[in-house]
């Protein structure tokens, strides 16, 4: 398959995620944007050498991650005053989450807020759980340990509990 | 006892998110690129076009015009005019971009023809302004003089002069703005390409 059609498919299997995963990356609009931008280049430029070592999907979200995570270092907030990580924020007493979750938009946005505020290896794999990825497969591609994505998922699933605390999530 | 709320699917939610029909893609810098040419394309069509009628207009006028001044004003305009086309055709025609060289390959010939076009934009005073300057003011002058000794005719001709100046300058700035426009594509594809 040429560069171009596994960059087409990609694109068509995975486009709307990589726009969700940078929603929940980058909450400045130009910069959500750019970071978009340079994803999908890379991607391309990356397709160049795949020769189906993991699945696609793997694949576009390793790049996904590796753009990102020199995009956090170009803008020097790898560790920006303010940041919590999941332990943090499971930890955060109750009047951090909002009363009542009304719609499933504000359930979005609540979820950006929350996602934004977290450092940002957290943030990606708190996006990647929401994308549905298992933790061997967010291991893979975020290049930690197994065992440390399942802790994490552990802690997201926690504050996800909190935040629809009516019904509780779906912890599938 | 109150039922307990079903639970939500938070991954369902998350994934349900509206996609922004403006992604920018690989596709889509192609399809930028090919829109700013067929743009390109269309300004020289209409610039030729516009030539070609200050051409035969003001050839029309070497003919019916008697004095020395305004005919070696309207030489000068149509030399003007020639000048212009061949500059657009020489120095602002559109390079096509082959489709099959790699991507990067493409965005730097893009970001090529941008700044091609940027300077040509910038240099409008240049190859478009004024060329055309010295044969208006002649052909301006020469019409004052002739109106001078036109019966009835006392119309001064300096509200002709402040609206030329004032379409000069328009078409000056209004490229400059053009020009500038261009940086941020330029500048996007730079840091891609870096």
């Amino acid at each position: 398959m040429r560069q171009d059609d596994r960059y087409a498919l990609a694109v068509a299997s995975f486009g709307p995620a990589l726009q969700r995963l940078v929603r929940g990356f980058e909450a400045d609009a130009d910069q959500r944007r750019d970071l978009l931008q340079e994803i999908h280049i890379e991607l391309w430029r990356s397709l160049a050498v795949f020769e189906e070592q993991c699945s696609l999907r793997t694949w576009v979200y390793r790049v996904a991650h590796n753009v990102y995570a020199s995009h956090v270092i170009r803008s020097r907030r790898l560790n920006f005053a303010g940041a919590l990580s999941l332990d943090d924020l499971a930890a955060a007493p109750e009047r951090d989450n909002p009363e009542v979750i009304a719609s499933e938009q504000q359930a979005v946005a609540w979820l950006h807020q929350t996602i934004h505020r977290l450092k940002a290896p957290d943030a990606q794999v708190m996006c990647l759980y929401l994308e549905d990825i298992d933790a061997g497969e967010i291991a893979e591609i975020v290049g930690i340990s197994p065992g440390a994505v399942a802790t994490r998922i552990h802690r997201i699933k926690t504050i996800l509990a909190r935040m629809f605390q009516n019904g509780g999530p779906d912890e599938t | 006892m109150r039922p307990k709320p079903e639970k939500p699917d938070v991954k369902a939610i998350w994934g349900a998110q509206a996609v922004e029909p403006d992604l920018v893609t690989v596709e889509q810098i192609r399809a930028t690129a090919n829109k700013f040419q067929s743009t390109v394309r269309r300004r020289n069509r209409v610039e030729y076009a516009a030539g070609v009628l200050v051409i035969a207009g003001f050839g029309f006028y070497l003919w019916i015009f008697p004095t020395l001044l305004m005919r070696l004003g309207s030489l000068l305009i149509i030399a003007g005019a020639i000048f212009i086309m061949a500059w657009i055709h020489f120095r602002a025609s559109v390079n096509p971009i082959p489709s099959q060289i790699s991507f990067m390959d493409y965005m730097s010939r893009y970001r090529e023809e941008l700044r091609r076009q940027q300077t040509t934009l910038r240099t409008v005073w240049l190859w478009y302004l004024g060329p055309l300057v010295p044969g208006l003011v002649l052909f301006t002058i020469g019409m004052s003089r002739l109106l001078e000794h036109a019966p009835g005719s006392g119309r001064p001709m300096w509200p002709l002069l402040v609206v030329m100046i004032g379409v000069f300058a328009g078409v000056w700035l209004l490229n400059l703005w053009g020009a500038r426009k261009l940086q941020r594509p330029i500048d996007e594809l730079s840091r891609l390409l870096a």
